[in-house]
């Protein structure tokens, strides 16, 4: 993180160097830091981006950890600044603070098996996770990948699949809510959470790692317990109102926990008897 | 970025223009905005006709009381990519709505000598009729409210009002209670904040002209003057002032 | 070190605090209730320091103001807006549960990364506080040990023993502001008054919350249907997070600055009471009913705050109780859920 002298709610500037489409709703931006900075993040940790003359919002990195000297947020437009952020052009400068927050535990988990359970746009902070393991393959043991969405033409990361595919002991499965009309879908139809019909378990030697929307991880959570997992093996990033990154503006608490700073990856253990967690 | 200047209209329906006013009334400012906005249509300043190119905003006063107005504002939702109802009248009826709450033509003949000649029906807000992307609150709206408004639009980013309080901004103000102290209802706990809470900083209550502010209990506040000994009469004067508070649109 | 200062001395010791250029927020009398204000050296017979409670808690309002512009960012270029040495700041008067108050922010904006706003203001500030003459029903002072005396945490203390005050240093900074200005020092009679005049206050409070234990009970009862029957009475007006002096939350909003062409990044006083406070992208709310909302403000308070910062949240100055248009009682709420009330 930045100097301990630094003003923490001052953002430093980064050059827009590439802006993918994801779908319809969903732009990828790749950022560059000026100055020679550079972020140096741990997957599932987050920043704050500031379109000037609109405000702040927190996204997920979404970017493999690897790439020293660019990262990616992938955004949905949702709200004022999202909209401000897709009029933004390659070349544009926007303010990043941060990067923020508790990653996935990857060295808790190390030796493991892991299982990947992604919903929508819950795919962003675990895609470093994916990039991650891919580099440092013999780190971790059999890796099942689960993401669902509503329709084929609301995931994201698609251009990647096969590349995720070919990671040694690696799968990836995949399934929608609906398939509209004409549309090509040769995988499955039905929740996420079906997908784990596909996976057989070694027991006390997989985590889990999820992120979705809150249902879905909420459904998500109650089927791995009955399968028998351990709250401690299951692990969530969740998604809240912030307006600070650093534990000051209060927006995000839940319970006692700051989701800025006690997460947004929290060991299931950690909040599972905390109100307000879904809502 | 910006796709060239805004282009905005300016419209009134059932109002007393106080609104409009604002607008003019922004000045200095006004000139600034003015440099990323250009007035297509504003009757109050220029005759000129309705523009026949499409609008990216259209800001509308006033409520809609008869039929000429309801085919208005569907023509004006139809030439405009963005409608933005600019104050009470036209986010809920306002003032004019008093009289939803009265037989028909009761209000009209205290009101005019001569209402034969008066066409205006029940009066409602312009979501009645057509999509409104966004509001500006108060009776009459705030100059500071419109212009960040018009200046978020310029850059194609819909606007935002903060959701708190007059009550919230009544206490910032350091003011004593004027519902504590002197038992008079002030509708500030539940009203949309952003007029700096005007009234009850100068001694008089709030008459909740900016909406009812989305998450707050009015049931709640109209326990708390009953319990306090306000009459249900004026309970019931001081709720349907600005057209009955428990119909109000939330925000 | 303690000093005597007659009553009418007061206006010349203001005058004093100005003198070191020291901008003096004091409490004046408006209408029926005090108010702290910014004080000139023509104001100074104004301050009156026979108050119970004002309406705003003034730490709070001076450390972390309503709205405070954080950034100014004009052409690429960021101006950061922080408080300068030069702007020395006296408040004089806070009573013992307005500086814990003061002392509990400082452990959420001094945590790290500390926040550079309050850091400035709170080094800027000299504190002359006020032990307690008085106390009126609504005090609950002595359940959190935050009053109505205080032993730390001011630069100078004054208690008031009828036709004068007792002053005494807390700091060097509060030596170095009496600096010449002569006052005789205490008696060892006046600091016999002082602890006479504690004790009385002491006796006249009467509200108490029990917090042996209260944070499992709190935990216990989150589930319990008292936070609905309060969501039926409450307002949702979000008044208790303005006048509590240890609510801290804020938003952020960028607005542009026509005449500089600038952009001003502002923060605002924010309520968990609020709709808005826990909505996040497309609607979704995690706390939707207004009674989850009255569930976050007390258990805030009285329970999850001894995890976050190591000290319950309320000082019990009673400003919630005084100002909810509704009439709910934190005390009774915590009473209640102790089975001490029905």
């Amino acid at each position: 993180m930045s100097n301990e002298s630094e003003n923490p709610y001052l953002p430093a500037f980064a050059k827009v160097v590439e802006i993918r489409d994801e779908n319809s709703t969903t732009k990828t931006f790749k950022l560059r830091m000026l100055n020679n900075k550079a972020l140096r993040f741990r997957p599932g940790q987050f920043d704050i981006i500031s379109y000037f003359g609109v405000g702040e919002s927190a996204f997920s990195i979404s970017s493999s950890p690897e790439e020293k000297d660019v990262f990616e947020n992938t955004i949905r437009k949702v709200g004022r600044v999202t909209t401000a952020l897709f009029n933004v052009k390659p070349g544009d400068i926007l303010g990043v603070r941060g990067p923020y927050g508790k990653p996935w535990p990857l060295e808790r988990v190390m030796g493991s098996d892991l299982i990947i359970i992604a919903g929508g746009m819950g795919l962003a902070p675990l895609r470093p996770v994916i990039h991650y393991i891919a580099k440092h393959r013999d780190l971790y043991g059999s890796v099942d990948i689960l993401y669902g969405a509503r329709t084929p033409g609301d995931m994201i990361f698609t251009y990647e699949f096969d590349s995720w595919r070919n990671i040694p002991n690696t799968r990836l499965y995949l399934t929608v809510d609906y398939v509209p009309p004409n549309t090509k879908w040769e995988y499955d139809v039905g929740v996420v959470t079906e997908l784990l019909k596909y996976v057989k378990p070694r027991m006390r030697d997989t985590n889990v790692f999820v992120c979705g929307p809150e249902v879905m991880m909420k459904f998500t959570a109650q089927l791995l317990l009955r399968m028998g997992f351990y709250p401690s093996e299951i692990f969530l990033s969740l998604e809240r109102r912030m307006k600070c990154g650093i534990g000051k503006c209060g927006h995000c608490q839940i319970g006692y926990k700051y989701v800025c700073k006690d997460g947004p990856v929290f060991n299931l253990e950690e909040i599972g008897l905390l109100p307000d967690v879904i809502e | 970025m910006m796709n060239g200047k805004l282009k905005v209209g300016v419209f009134k329906l059932a109002s007393c223009s106080g609104c409009q006013m604002v607008l003019v009334h922004l000045e200095e400012s006004l000139l600034e905005v003015l440099k990323y906005v250009e007035l297509k249509y504003f009757r109050m300043v220029s005759d000129d006709d309705l523009p026949n190119e499409p609008l990216d905003v259209a800001i509308v006063e006033g409520a809609v009381t008869n039929e000429e107005e309801g085919i208005m504002i569907k023509k004006i939702r139809k030439m405009s990519r963005f409608l933005i109802a600019a104050g009470a009248c036209a986010a809920t009826g306002g003032l004019n709505a008093i009289k939803n709450t009265t037989p028909e033509g009761e209000v009209e003949s205290t009101v005019y000598s001569s209402p034969e000649y008066i066409r205006s029906g029940k009066a409602f807000g312009l979501n009645e009729y057509v999509n409104v992307d966004a509001y500006l609150y108060g009776c009459p709206i705030d100059g500071r409210e419109l212009i960040n408004t018009l200046m978020s639009l310029a850059i194609r980013v819909p606007p935002y009002i903060p959701g708190i309080t007059v009550c919230m901004e009544c206490k910032m103000n350091g003011n004593e209670c004027i519902f504590l102290t002197r038992g008079e209802p002030c509708l500030g706990p539940v009203t949309v904040g952003g007029c700096n809470a005007l009234c009850p900083s100068n001694g008089v209550t709030c008459e909740g002209c900016r909406g009812v502010l989305k998450g707050t209990n009015p049931k709640g506040l109209e326990l708390a003057w009953t319990n306090a000994g306000v009459s249900p009469d004026l309970i019931r004067l001081k709720l349907r002032k600005y057209s009955d508070v428990y119909k109000l649109l939330t925000r | 070190m303690a000093f005597v200062l007659k009553k009418e001395e007061l206006p010349h010791f203001s005058k004093h605090i100005i003198s070191k250029e020291y901008g003096l927020f004091a409490p004046v009398r408006k209408e029926a209730r005090s108010i702290f204000k910014r004080i000139d050296e023509n104001q100074v017979g104004e301050v009156s320091l026979d108050y119970i409670r004002t309406i705003m808690p003034p730490l709070k309002s001076l450390l972390i103001p309503p709205k405070e512009t954080l950034l100014k960012i004009k052409d690429g270029k960021i101006e950061e807006m922080l408080p300068g040495p030069e702007n020395k700041t006296a408040i004089l008067g806070v009573h013992p549960c307005d500086v814990n108050a003061m002392n509990l922010l400082e452990r959420v904006y001094m945590d790290r990364p500390k926040d550079p706003y309050f850091e400035a203001r709170r080094k800027n500030l000299i504190i002359i506080a006020l032990n307690c003459s008085s106390a009126d029903e609504k005090c609950f002072c002595t359940s959190f040990g935050t009053g109505p005396s205080l032993e730390e945490g001011f630069d100078l203390i004054l208690t008031d023993l009828g036709d004068r005050f007792l002053v005494e240093v807390g700091s060097r900074k509060g030596s170095e502001l009496i600096g010449d200005f002569y006052m005789p020092k205490a008696s060892s009679t006046d600091l016999m008054e002082k602890d006479e005049t504690i004790r009385r206050v002491k006796g006249m409070i009467r509200r108490h919350v029990n917090t042996a234990g209260l944070q499992r009970i709190m935990t216990g009862a989150l589930y319990n249907p008292i936070w609905n029957e309060l969501a039926d009475r409450c307002t949702g007006c979000g008044a208790c997070n303005m006048v509590c002096p240890t609510c801290f939350c804020f938003n952020v909003i960028d607005e542009p600055e026509l005449d500089s062409g600038s952009v001003l990044r502002s923060r605002t006083w924010d309520g968990c009471l609020l709709w808005e406070y826990a909505e996040v992208a497309l609607g979704g709310n995690f706390r939707k009913d207004l009674s989850a909302r009255i569930r976050q403000f007390v258990n805030h308070k009285m329970n999850y705050w001894l995890n976050q910062y190591g000290a319950l949240g309320c000082v019990g100055c009673g400003r919630c109780i005084e100002q909810c248009p509704a009439k709910i009682d934190i005390t009774s709420i915590v009473a209640r859920l102790r089975g001490e009330l029905l």
